[in-house]
């Protein structure tokens, strides 16, 4: 009689990680399913944030290389002026200084400076005030 | 100038102060089998310069400033020993950037290059180009040294050190030549 008690209870416990299975699958399965589509709507986010978020190239750069950017675009915009007034035709004999000079436009050559030379950093203010300097 | 002593007695060298400045007159056109200096010692000279010959309104100022009084009996100092000391602190503290120590390196090789050179500036002559160069830039109320800086002085630190194979005045021009044809540091425009 105990033997046949010891294993009754012998089976009821090999079957115990059977019926934990059985009960455990379904809810996992819908977990799974609930993850699947958290996921998806974390990703359209993303999507939708990355397209609001987007940066344009210009503003990748630093100040500094948007003022560097800009004063290579006015003397090469003015190279012929420059070659002619100062009798060099190459562009990288001139200084910054004496290209602002000819182009008489003297805070573009400041401007370059503190950006090429300087250890401080540039400001956005200083990236507009060479946008407005070229400008002219 | 660099590494002066004076020599008191025949057996005592002592160094100079710090705040020394060695000035070496020669007259305009003086004869430079008299006042020549051995190259090495020319080398030890900061900088040349020359004051050109004066125009006659400057010439008359003279005479008059010479009329009645000795302008010398009133000279008094225009800087302190401790103004002159912190502006040397202050002027060894300019920041020169990596691409300006590059331009000033290329200078100095460019004055040994070429037939007519029989000696070209050293690198102490590069030294100086820099020092000076901080000091330019220091007297312009910049914290920091632009090309320009560079070319203000280069002629006024190498020429002296050039020799040349034919004559010994070309060498303000032949600097000159080299600062006109030398890429300065700014963007590649030809990309």
């Amino acid at each position: 009689m105990i033997q046949l008690s010891v294993f009754v209870i012998y089976k009821l416990i090999g079957l115990l990680p059977l019926l934990f299975n059985l009960f455990k699958l379904p809810k996992a399965h819908v977990k799974d399913e609930e993850v699947e589509e958290d996921i998806r709507e974390r990703y359209d986010n993303v999507e939708k944030l990355g397209k609001k978020r987007r940066i344009s190239f210009p503003e990748a750069l630093s100040p500094a290389e948007r003022i560097r950017k800009r004063y290579k675009k006015k003397v090469l915009a003015s190279q012929d002026r420059i070659a002619s007034e100062g009798k060099r035709s190459d562009m990288e004999l001139y200084t910054a200084r004496e290209c602002s000079e000819i182009l008489k436009v003297p805070q573009m050559g400041d401007l370059y400076e503190k950006a090429r030379y300087s250890p401080y950093e540039c400001t956005v203010e200083d990236v507009k005030n060479m946008k407005n300097v070229c400008k002219n | 100038m660099e590494n002066i002593f004076i020599r008191q007695d025949f057996n005592i060298k002592r160094g100079c102060k710090k705040s020394l400045f060695c000035n070496c007159h020669t007259k305009p056109g003086g004869n430079r089998r008299n006042l020549s200096f051995p190259e090495a010692q020319l080398d030890r000279f900061m900088m040349k310069l020359s004051m050109g010959p004066l125009d006659r309104e400057e010439e008359l100022a003279v005479l008059e400033r010479y009329m009645e009084s000795e302008p010398l009996d009133t000279l008094s100092s225009v800087i302190t020993l401790e103004e002159l000391k912190s502006a040397k602190v202050a002027a060894s503290h300019i920041y020169v950037h990596k691409c300006i120590q590059e331009y000033i390196v290329d200078i100095v090789a460019k004055t040994r290059k070429g037939d007519s050179v029989v000696m070209g500036a050293s690198p102490r002559g590069g030294l100086a180009l820099l020092k000076c160069a901080k000091a330019y830039a220091y007297l312009s109320g910049r914290t920091y040294c632009i090309p320009d800086d560079v070319k203000a002085v280069a002629e006024f630190v190498l020429a002296h050190r050039i020799v040349l194979s034919y004559s010994m005045n070309e060498t303000n021009e032949l600097v000159r030549r080299i600062l006109h044809n030398t890429s300065v540091p700014t963007e590649e425009f030809s990309s």
